[in-house]
């Protein structure tokens, strides 16, 4: 399989899926939209770590898998958090779009 | 021993522990719990402190933490017989031996060996340039002494105000305040440098401000706290002046005769002869400038203005602060800076035995034309700590601290009596019936000698205490008064001061005649309180203040006053009742009062000149003409007093036989010399004509350059606004705009929402990103 | 062999980032949660084609199985399901979009093609050669519990504190929990708003609505 696909073209894979990602976190008005993007990056990381465990590392090690599950629970910390957080702003604001809320409003 | 001599620092310290015990936790919501609290403390204190005297009169001394005799003073000092002048200073004590050798031939006598320390505790306090400025205790003899009069008047004083204040709302308070006072006053006595001295100096200034005033209802109360405040401010400010002088020549405010301490005999030699200012010596100056503060601690003239109206400030107050132990503070400290002020051949000690005799005589006089029974007392208390200022200017150390100790005990005995007899005297009906419309008034009225009158028998205890206070203030042998003032008038016999002597002989003798004439108007004869001599106020105090207090008795008095007005003479109900706590507090005092003579009998007996052998320092012997002199002088005042008032005041409204005799005299001595006036029309009207002249300076001169200037300027500025507006603006204002068009664009960019925010920072990390890939490459 | 890998790689790759486009662009938030657990499932048989199979059942399980689920309920709970005609994007949308194509193409992929040396291991020379031997759960596991322990450990401490913070923050007081309206409530309640928007013009309602 190493044969068949470079790494660049998983890295570049990866690296569309994390700037997608970006564009929906940036872009989206609905803060759901903005927590889906977050989840494209980081899946874009965790394809990044398990491509170069996958083509870098020797035999017994195994940390680019160990690190993408690492990842992989950050993100579900993060998404019950974010929800939460989600929740709590739409009971306090009755919105859930992110530019509505600017209370850091200079 | 050893516990009571390491922990001395402690004895301070439990005071200031109840202070704060009182005043940081719920205690103070209980009256009686934070007066337990605070007489609990003292009696720990008191302890240690009479533990300490133990110890330190055994002559142990600790010396690197090991308790050792004091051998290395035992040799010089005993009293064993007067010393001779040079070979005992020299062989023994090269500390005073210069110092002395120069000072005894203007003095006669007067050899004075600075005590050896028995505890030095210092700690490392704030460097200073290459040295240190150490804090710490310092504790000899005397010091000890001190500590164990001033802890035992200390909690007399506690015990009696239970009794008091205990109608005081503000009691907790009270006991807050009074225990950082003796905090500080223990403070300043185990001191080891001038400077914390003077902290724990300025700290019992605050206090007696706070308990002057601490009935700030009243206008004259406050009005009396600035007033002292102000007054001994001035002597406090010319101290500080002497203390920084001294620092300034001696590199050093440690107490001890070692190298670097200001005891020095090299330092001191060298302060006596060099000259300062004005072409006197630096110790003439140092001297003098230490002494002001004297004279505004111990309110000697012409700063004593302060302590008789110091006693505005509740009874126990003046008994603690302004007769036993704050005023003797300045004694205290002419005593402990001895070997300055005797550096330079005596100059200073002329000043301070010329200002103490005045005053001893001044006081005196004043005291005799008095009708408040707490002012009379003030003013023997003036005159009292003149006879101690003029004992140490006449090189009479010991006396003039012996004097210090048994007037601590006997003056604060007969404060707490005149603060029962004026709690007797406010529970009468009459003075109840005034305390509704004014109660200043009221208690004014209770204090006036002429309305008391035949409490001999309604006030028992507070009697019999009080004739030993008497007696011993009378200097009647054998009680405290006698020898210590004895021992004082000998000095000044004994080195022919006939001048000094006279004054003060005739001081005794007026103390004799004005105590006789209190004692025999408060104690004897007829009630006349049925009708008193009712206080005018000048300036009624504010009813606000106490309305609520007074609305809340009324109803209850209105139900004496019926009562009252159909008996006015059946005063012998349930008013004159004496607590127990104060009864307690008067007879402890009192027994000091008989027995604190007999610290430093003048005999050569076993237990005679105790305190000269225990401070090291040369014991006089007893002067049978003196004493004869001192005694027939007290008896004469007695008699002369008994007879004049035997007879008088049979109603409150009487005139005094003095005042009969000599009313212009009378009248003079009554108004107190009128010095309170000549100051007001001297220095306070002084200050407003300077004030008004600078006033007029201001407006007139003053004003006219600062106004022509800003006619200038403001000439100036429309020549300059004409170039400015037609020729440079622009450039300005273009800036302007520009800046405040940027601020309005880029406020845009500040939109509050968080995916901007995260925008902005990923649009940095690509531009950084683009400068690395392409620019840097 | 290396054309059939290929080609399944690039519908991989096809799949993962059609769906993310559709997730950044649907109108509709359900639509967009559908079209993420699409994504989810062409990352996950992209771990399978990278032969990490453990990775890829624990993407689908944790993911697709947990996450997805969590926003749909997240969608559901906030009342966005109607969105058709309604802007999605921000206002300054294109900002984003240059940023992410800038960093995307300007950025990251000249860096990766530019990378020179990979120190890739040596491969074997023919496919027919003896398979190398790969990590799989085995090695993961003893990863965590002799390399990674302390990893792990914090892991699992963050994991518990997300669960009390999900909880805290989304904790509402009884006493402030507003109560679930009945459809002829409801009715009612849009009856009178409307009512007092036509007799003053001037009111705005500030009830829920998702737009302007």
């Amino acid at each position: 399989m190493t044969q068949a696909i470079p790494l660049e073209a998983v890295l570049v894979l990866a690296a569309a899926l994390f700037c997608i990602g970006l564009f929906g976190a940036l872009s989206r008005r609905n803060m759901v939209g903005v927590l889906m993007g977050v989840e494209l990056m980081l899946n874009a990381v965790n394809i990044n770590m398990v491509a170069i465990g996958r083509y870098l590392e020797p035999y017994p090690y195994v940390a680019g898998q160990t690190f993408t599950i690492f990842i992989i629970t950050v993100a579900a910390a993060e998404a019950a958090v974010g929800l939460a957080m989600i929740i709590a702003i739409y009971r306090t604001w009755l919105t859930s779009n992110v530019d509505s809320v600017d209370s850091l409003k200079g | 021993m050893a516990f009571f001599l390491t922990y001395a620092w402690l004895i301070p310290a439990l005071p200031l522990l109840g202070c704060a015990l009182i005043t940081f936790t719920p205690l103070r919501r209980s009256k009686l719990a934070s007066g337990w609290t605070a007489i609990a403390l003292m009696l720990c204190a008191t302890v240690l402190a009479v533990g300490l005297l133990a110890a330190t009169a055994q002559g142990l001394a600790l010396r690197d933490g090991q308790v050792v005799p004091l051998a290395a003073a035992a040799g010089h000092g005993e009293a064993t017989a007067p010393a001779t002048g040079e070979g005992h200073g020299e062989a023994t004590t090269p500390a005073t031996g210069e110092g002395h050798g120069e000072a005894a031939p203007a003095e006669g006598h007067g050899t004075f060996a600075f005590p050896e320390p028995n505890v030095v505790q210092r700690f490392a306090w704030a460097p200073i340039g290459e040295s240190v400025f150490a804090m710490g205790v310092y504790i000899d003899t005397p010091v000890a002494a001190m500590l164990a009069m001033v802890t035992i008047t200390a909690t007399c004083i506690h015990l009696f105000s239970l009794g008091y204040m205990a109608a005081n709302p503000r009691q907790s308070r009270f006991f807050s305040f009074i225990s950082l006072f003796t905090a500080a006053m223990l403070l300043m006595t185990m001191a080891d440098n001038l400077l914390l001295f003077f902290m724990a100096w300025e700290v019992m200034g605050l206090c007696s401000y706070l308990l002057i005033g601490f009935l700030f209802e009243r206008p004259q109360a406050y009005r009396a706290a600035v007033k002292a405040f102000i007054t001994t401010r001035i002597g406090d400010v010319l101290m500080l002046l002497g203390l920084v002088y001294l620092y300034t020549q001696a590199g050093s405010l440690a107490f001890g005769t070692g190298a670097g301490e200001i005891f020095n005999p090299e330092l001191l030699k060298r302060l006596g002869s060099e000259s300062g200012f004005f072409g006197v010596s630096h110790a003439t100056g140092i001297g003098l400038l230490l002494f002001a503060g004297t004279v505004g601690k111990s309110a000697q003239f012409p700063l004593h203005v302060w302590l008789p109206d110091a006693m505005e400030g509740p009874t126990p107050v003046s008994a603690l602060i302004h007769a036993a132990t704050m005023v003797s503070a300045g004694v205290f400290l002419i005593a402990r800076t001895f070997p300055i002020l005797q550096a330079d051949n005596g100059t200073t000690l002329a000043a301070v035995t010329l200002i103490g005799a005045f005053t001893a005589l001044f006081a005196a006089t004043i005291a005799v034309a008095q009708y408040d029974i707490k002012r009379i007392l003030a003013y023997s208390t003036l005159s009292q700590l003149g006879f101690m200022v003029a004992a140490i200017g006449l090189g009479g150390w010991v006396a003039g601290m012996f004097h210090l100790l048994t007037h601590a005990f006997f003056k604060a005995l007969l404060f707490l009596g005149s603060g029962s007899i004026i709690h007797g005297m406010e529970a009468t009906p009459q003075m109840k019936a005034l305390h509704h419309q004014d109660e200043y008034a009221a208690q004014q009225t209770a204090q006036d000698i002429r309305n008391m009158g035949g409490l001999r028998t309604r006030m028992p205890w507070t009697f019999w205490t009080y004739t030993l206070g008497y007696l011993a203030l009378a200097g009647i042998v054998p009680f405290a008064g006698f020898w210590s003032k004895d021992e004082i008038l000998a000095h000044a016999f004994v080195g022919a001061n006939w001048v000094v002597f006279g004054v003060l002989t005739l001081a005794a003798f007026l103390t004799a005649f004005y105590m006789t004439r209190q004692w025999r108007l408060v104690f004897f004869g007829e009630f006349r309180g049925g009708q008193p001599v009712v206080f005018q106020n000048p300036e009624p105090a504010p009813r606000t203040a106490h309305h609520s207090h007074a609305d809340h008795h009324t109803h209850h008095d209105d139900h004496h006053d019926t009562h009252g007005h159909d008996d006015h003479h059946s005063n012998t109900g349930p008013n004159w009742q004496e607590h127990p706590s104060m009864i307690a507090a008067l007879v402890v005092l009192a027994s000091f009062a008989v027995t604190a003579g007999f610290f430093n009998l003048p005999f050569a007996i076993p237990g005679g000149h105790w305190l000269s052998s225990l401070w090291r320092q040369e014991a006089a012997p007893l002067n049978f003409i003196v004493a004869g002199v001192s005694l027939l002088v007290a008896l004469g005042g007695i008699a002369a007093g008994w007879s004049l008032y035997g007879g008088a005041f049979a109603g409150a409204h009487d005139t005094d036989p003095l005042n009969r005799q000599a009313p212009a005299l009378f009248r003079l001595l009554n108004e107190k010399y009128r010095i309170d006036e000549l100051y007001a029309a001297s220095f306070g009207r002084l200050t407003a004509i300077l004030a008004l002249a600078w006033a007029w300076m201001d407006h007139a001169i003053l004003d006219g350059v600062v106004n022509s200037i800003g006619r200038l300027t403001l000439f100036i500025g429309q020549l300059n606004f004409i170039v400015d507006d037609t020729l440079l603006n622009d450039g300005p204002d273009a800036l302007a705009s520009g800046t405040l068009a940027t601020g309005k664009r880029t406020r845009r960019l500040q939109t509050g929402k968080a995916q901007d925010y995260l925008s902005y920072v990923f649009g940095g990390a690509v531009i950084l990103a683009l400068v690395y890939l392409y620019v840097l490459k | 062999m290396a054309t059939v890998v290929q080609i399944v790689f690039g519908l991989i790759a096809a799949l993962i980032v059609g769906a993310a486009v559709m997730v950044v662009t649907a109108r509709n938030v359900i639509h967009a949660a559908l079209w993420l657990i699409a994504s989810f499932f062409g990352v996950a048989a992209l771990y399978m084609l990278l032969e990490a199979e453990f990775i890829a059942v624990v993407q689908i399980l944790v993911y697709v199985g947990a996450i997805a689920i969590l926003i749909l309920f997240a969608i559901m709970l906030t009342r966005q399901v109607t969105g058709e005609g309604v802007r999605q994007l921000t206002e300054r949308w294109w900002v984003s979009l240059l940023v992410a194509v800038s960093l995307f193409a300007a950025v990251l992929v000249p860096t990766l093609l530019n990378h020179k040396g990979w120190n890739l291991p040596a491969l074997p020379a023919t496919a027919n050669a003896t398979p190398e031997l790969l990590s799989g759960p085995a090695e993961l596991g003893r990863g965590f519990v002799y390399e990674f322990l302390l990893q792990f450990q914090v892991a699992g401490v963050l994991l518990t504190v997300a669960l009390i913070g999900a909880i805290v923050i989304a904790f509402e007081e009884r006493s402030r929990r507003r109560r679930v309206l009945t459809l002829a409530e409801e009715h009612a309640l849009n009856q009178d708003a409307a009512r007092r928007q036509t007799a003053e013009p001037g009111l705005k309602i500030t009830a829920v609505t998702d737009g302007e």
